[in-house]
C-alpha cells in the first residue's frame, strides 16, 4: 500500500478511528500491529511471513544474546541473526544479480552455462526492515540496549506501518520506549501530522510525478538521442524527482506516525544546500547514513587507524551503501563515486580546511553548487537503465552532443524553474526546519496553503507511480 | 528497557503548536466550497460525471472474465455499439466482458485468452486496420501494460482495492473527467473557449454510449471537409506491410487456433467508418490487403458491417462512432449474425 493512494486514505482513516477509541493501550497497539500487517500484506500477502519470521528470530536471538555471558555463544547467536537476515536479503535482493554475474563469469572463461532464470520477486521494503532488525540485535550484542520484555512492543516496532516499507530506518533505543507509555496524538500532533501528509503527497504526486518524472523518463529512455541540454535537463529533473519522491514519502511517514502520537527521526535536512559530501550525507537519507556509520564504518575502524585505513573504510562503506540500494553494478559505481568524493574531500579539508576564504558567503555558495553538480553526476548511475546508458549520458553531460530529443520548451523551463526553486529553498532553509517556517504562519495562512495543496492533489492525474525507494 | 543511545532529532520536538482545529476547519471549508462550486459549474454546463476508460476500469472488467464468457475486444467503435443489456436480451447468458480500448487492436486480448487453456467462450473481435496494422499505434503497448497491471493486481489486494476505489469513487465527480483535468483544460481555457461536454461517457461495464446531441453536435460535416480534417491523422500512420504484416497475421492466426482448441470461438467484426473518413481508411488500409488474408488464414467467421446498407447509411459526426440512439438496430444485427455464425456460442 502506498501513501499516495485512495486505499491508504481509507485504511488510515479506519486506523485513526479505531486508535482513538477508549480502549486499553495494549489493545490499541494490537490494532495498529494488525493494521501494519494488513498494510504490508496488501502488496503481496505471502511475504508477510518473511516479515514475521524476521521479527520472531531477532526477538529470540536478542534474548539469547542478552542472557549469555559467554562471548562465543553470544557471537554464535549474533551470527545466526546475521545469517538469517542477510541470507534472506541476499536471496531475494541479490539472487538474480549473483546468478547473472556468475553466468557472465562462466562465459568469460568459455563455459556455456544457461540455468533457468530464478524469477525471484523482491519483497517490498526488505532492505529497510532487515537493517532495522539487524540494528536491534547488534545493539543488544554490544550491550548498548537491553531487549524489551514485550514481544508485542518489538513486533510493533518492526512492523509499524508508517516506516515499514521505505523507512526512516528506526533504532530500537529511539522507538521502543515510545511503546511503553500509552499515547495518542494530541490536537497539535494530529493537526501537524495531517499537514505533513498533505505536504508529502504534494511533493510526491505533483512535483515528483507530474512535473519531473515524465521529463526524466523521456531522457533516460532515449539516452542515445539526448544532447547536452537534454542530458542535463533529464538529470536535473531526476535529481529533483528523487528528492521530492523520497523526502515526500518520509514526510508522510513522519506525519502518519505523529497522528498516532509517535515520533520518527528526520530523514532529510535540505540536502541540496550541502557544502561538501560529509555534509550531504548528514542531510540525505539520514537514517541510512547514520546506520552505515554506526554499524559498518565505525566497526571497520572508522577514522581511528590512520589516513589510509580511513579512506578504505569510507570507500567500503559507500560501496556497500550503493549495493544496498540495488542489485546492479550501477549502484556500486554510484556508491563508489560518493566514497571517492568523501575521500577527496577529506584530503582537501586536511590541507585547506582552516582557510578563512572558505567561510565567505561566495565560497560557501560556490562549494554548495559544486557539491550539487557532482551529486547530479552520481544520479546518472542511479537512474540509468544500464551501465552503458549511464556512461553515455555522463559523457554527453561533460563534453556535449547535439540535442535530438524533443523535450519541449515548457518541459525544459519547468525543470529549470523547479531546480532553481529547490536549490534556493534548500539554501534559505539550510539551518532551519519546516516547522520553523510553519510556526511563522498565522492559522488562516496555514489554511490557505493547505487548501491550495489539497486542491492541486484533487486535480492530479491518475497516473500513479510507486515511490522510487520501494524497489530497494 | 535501558536506553543508552541518545534519541535522534524527531519532528515531535518541533511541532508548530496552536490553532490547528481552526486551520483545518477553514481548510476543509475552502476546499469544499471551491471543489463543490467547480463541480456544480461543470454539471450546469452539461458535463456529467463518468468512469474514465483507464487502466483501473479495464483491470476490474478483466477480473470478471470467466471461462465461458463472451468477450468484446477491439477499438472504441465496438465499445459504442455493444450495449451489454441488449446483448444479453438477444443472446442470453452473462453480460459480455468489454475489453476493447480506444485506438487499439484486439491482438493482446486474443493472445491473453489463447494462453488461458480454460477459456472456451466467444470472442467478438473488432479489427480496425488503422490501429491493428499501424506500426506507429501505441494501442498494443497500452493494452499490454493493462494486461501486466491486471496480472500484478491478481497477487496484490492493494492494487485491486485501489482500482475499485478509483473507478467507483472518482467516477462520481465531473471535475475528475480527463477532459476537465488541468493538463487538458488549461490549454482550452487559454485558447479562449470552455470545453464542450464530452460526446461519450463510460458505464461500469465499459459500454461507451456516444451522444452527439448532448455534445451539441447535430449535423455531419460535409464529406469533403471530413476528408480534409482526417487526412493529417491518417498520414501519421505507418501501415504494416510485407513480413511485418505477415507476422501480425500469424500472431492473430495462432491465437484464434489456440482459442478454438480450448473450445472457444472467435468472430471478427469489421465496422466501417463514415463519410470522408471511410474513403481515407479504405485508401490507406484497403480491405483487400488487411481483411482478405485474415479471413483466409484464420478461417474465422466474419461480420462485415460494410455489407449492410442500414449500417453504412448511418451518420457519425467524427467518422467513427454512431449515436446511442442508433445503437439498438446495429447491435441486433450483429447479434443475429453471431447467432447464425456460431449457434453453439449463444447462451441459454
Amino acid at each position: 500500500m502506498v501513501f499516495s493512494s485512495l486505499t491508504f486514505l481509507v485504511f488510515f482513516s479506519i486506523v485513526l478511528l479505531l486508535y482513538s477509541l477508549p480502549l486499553s493501550w495494549t489493545t490499541r497497539k494490537v490494532i495498529v500491529l494488525i493494521a501494519s500487517y494488513i498494510f504490508y500484506a496488501a502488496w503481496n500477502p505471502p511475504f508477510v511471513l518473511l516479515l514475521m519470521g524476521s521479527t520472531v528470530i531477532d526477538w529470540i536471538v536478542a534474548k539469547r544474546i542478552d542472557a549469555s555471558e559467554q562471548p562465543g555463544r553470544r557471537r554464535a547467536w549474533l551470527m545466526l541473526s546475521l545469517g538469517f537476515n542477510l541470507g534472506v536479503l541476499g536471496f531475494f535482493k541479490y539472487g538474480n544479480f549473483l546468478l547473472d554475474n556468475f553466468i557472465a563469469l562462466a562465459h568469460s572463461v568459455g563455459i556455456e552455462y544457461h540455468p533457468p532464470h530464478a524469477g525471484i520477486i523482491l519483497p517490498v521494503g526488505i532492505s529497510f526492515y532487515t537493517f532495522l532488525t539487524l540494528s536491534y540485535t547488534l545493539d543488544v550484542y554490544r550491550r548498548e540496549i537491553r531487549p524489551g520484555n514485550s514481544f508485542l512492543d518489538f513486533a510493533f516496532f518492526v512492523t509499524f506501518f508508517p516506516h515499514l516499507v521505505a523507512g526512516p530506518i528506526l533504532r530500537a533505543a529511539d522507538f521502543l520506549p515510545q511503546c511503553v507509555t500509552p499515547r495518542r496524538g494530541d490536537t497539535d500532533q494530529i493537526g501537524w501530522g495531517l499537514a505533513l501528509i498533505v505536504i508529502g503527497l504534494f511533493e510526491k504526486s505533483i512535483i515528483a510525478d507530474s512535473l519531473l518524472a515524465p521529463v526524466a523518463d523521456l531522457v533516460y529512455q532515449s539516452v542515445d538521442r539526448a544532447g547536452f541540454v537534454d542530458a542535463w535537463t533529464g538529470t536535473l529533473a531526476f535529481s529533483a524527482q528523487i528528492f521530492f519522491d523520497f523526502a515526500g514519502y518520509s514526510i508522510c511517514a513522519i506525519g502518519a506516525a505523529m497522528c498516532l502520537g509517535f515520533a520518527l527521526p528526520d530523514n532529510f535536512r535540505f540536502p541540496y544546500a550541502a557544502i561538501g559530501f560529509s555534509d550531504f550525507w548528514r542531510r540525505w537519507h539520514i537514517s541510512l547514513s547514520t546506520w552505515l556509520r554506526d554499524y559498518l564504518y565505525i566497526p571497520l575502524g572508522g577514522n581511528r587507524d590512520g589516513e589510509a585505513r580511513t579512506q578504505r573504510n569510507l570507500m567500503l562503506t559507500m560501496l556497500l551503501g550503493g549495493l544496498w540500494h540495488g542489485a546492479a553494478w550501477r549502484f556500486v559505481v554510484w556508491g563508489g563515486l560518493h566514497g571517492t568524493y568523501l575521500a577527496v574531500e577529506r584530503r582537501l579539508k586536511r590541507r585547506w580546511g582552516d582557510a578563512r576564504w572558505l567561510e565567505s558567503a561566495a565560497a560557501r555558495v560556490a562549494l554548495a553548487l559544486l557539491t550539487y553538480y557532482l551529486v547530479c553526476i552520481t544520479w546518472v548511475f542511479f537512474r540509468a537503465s544500464t551501465f552503458r546508458d549511464a556512461l553515455r549520458l555522463v559523457r554527453t553531460m561533460l563534453i556535449g552532443a547535439p540535442d535530438r530529443l524533443s523535450l519541449g520548451t515548457s518541459n525544459t523551463l519547468t525543470v529549470f524553474a523547479v531546480t532553481i526553486g529547490l536549490l534556493a529553498s534548500h539554501w534559505y532553509m539550510r539551518d532551519s526546519s519546516l516547522e520553523d517556517r510553519w510556526r511563522a504562519l498565522s492559522w488562516w495562512r496555514r489554511s490557505v496553503v493547505l487548501a491550495t495543496l489539497i486542491l492541486c492533489l484533487a486535480f492530479v492525474s491518475g497516473d500513479d507511480r510507486a515511490f522510487i525507494y520501494f524497489q530497494f | 528497557m535501558t536506553t543508552v543511545l541518545s534519541s535522534t532529532s524527531s519532528s515531535n520536538d518541533r511541532i508548530p503548536r496552536g490553532s490547528w482545529p481552526q486551520s483545518w476547519l477553514l481548510t476543509v471549508a475552502i476546499v469544499g466550497v471551491l471543489l463543490g462550486g467547480w463541480e456544480i459549474t461543470l454539471r450546469l454546463r452539461g458535463i456529467e460525471a463518468s468512469i474514465e476508460a483507464d487502466r483501473e476500469a479495464w483491470i476490474l472488467t478483466r477480473a470478471k472474465l470467466r471461462p465461458g464468457s463472451t468477450v468484446i475486444t477491439g477499438s472504441s467503435r465496438i465499445q459504442a455499439v455493444i450495449e451489454p443489456g441488449l446483448w444479453m436480451r438477444e443472446l442470453g447468458g452473462d453480460p459480455p466482458i468489454d475489453l476493447a480500448l480506444a485506438g487499439s487492436t484486439p491482438l493482446p486480448v486474443l493472445e491473453d485468452l489463447a494462453a488461458d487453456s480454460s477459456f472456451h467462450g466467444l470472442v467478438l473481435a473488432e479489427i480496425l486496420p488503422m490501429y491493428a496494422f499501424d506500426l506507429r499505434s501505441d494501442g498494443e503497448t497500452i493494452l499490454q501494460e493493462h494486461l501486466k497491471a491486471y496480472r500484478d493486481a491478481r497477487s496484490s489486494p492493494a492494487s485491486r482495492w485501489e482500482a475499485w476505489l478509483r473507478v467507483y469513487l472518482l467516477g462520481h465527480f465531473a471535475f475528475r473527467r480527463e477532459a476537465m483535468l488541468p493538463k487538458e483544460l488549461i490549454p482550452k481555457l487559454m485558447a479562449g473557449h470552455f470545453p464542450l461536454p464530452p460526446y461519450n461517457s463510460m458505464r461500469p461495464d465499459r459500454y461507451h454510449p456516444v451522444s452527439w446531441q448532448r455534445a451539441g453536435i447535430r449535423a455531419n460535416r460535409p464529406e469533403l471537409l471530413d476528408t480534409i480534417a482526417f487526412r493529417p491523422t491518417i498520414l501519421e500512420t505507418r501501415p504494416a506491410q510485407g513480413a511485418t504484416l505477415d507476422s501480425l497475421f500469424r500472431r492473430i492466426q495462432h491465437s484464434v487456433e489456440s482459442i478454438r482448441r480450448h473450445g472457444g470461438q472467435v468472430v471478427f467484426l469489421r465496422f466501417p467508418a463514415c463519410g470522408g473518413r471511410r474513403i481515407l481508411e479504405e485508401e490507406y488500409f484497403p480491405a483487400g490487403t488487411y481483411w482478405a488474408p485474415l479471413r483466409e488464414l484464420t478461417k474465422a467467421p466474419m461480420i462485415d458491417l460494410g455489407d449492410y446498407p442500414e449500417v453504412t447509411s448511418l451518420h457519425c459526426y467524427d467518422g467513427s462512432h454512431i449515436d446511442v440512439s442508433e445503437v439498438p438496430p446495429v447491435e441486433r444485427l450483429i447479434a443475429e449474425q453471431v447467432k447464425q455464425l456460431v449457434p453453439a456460442a449463444v447462451g441459454p
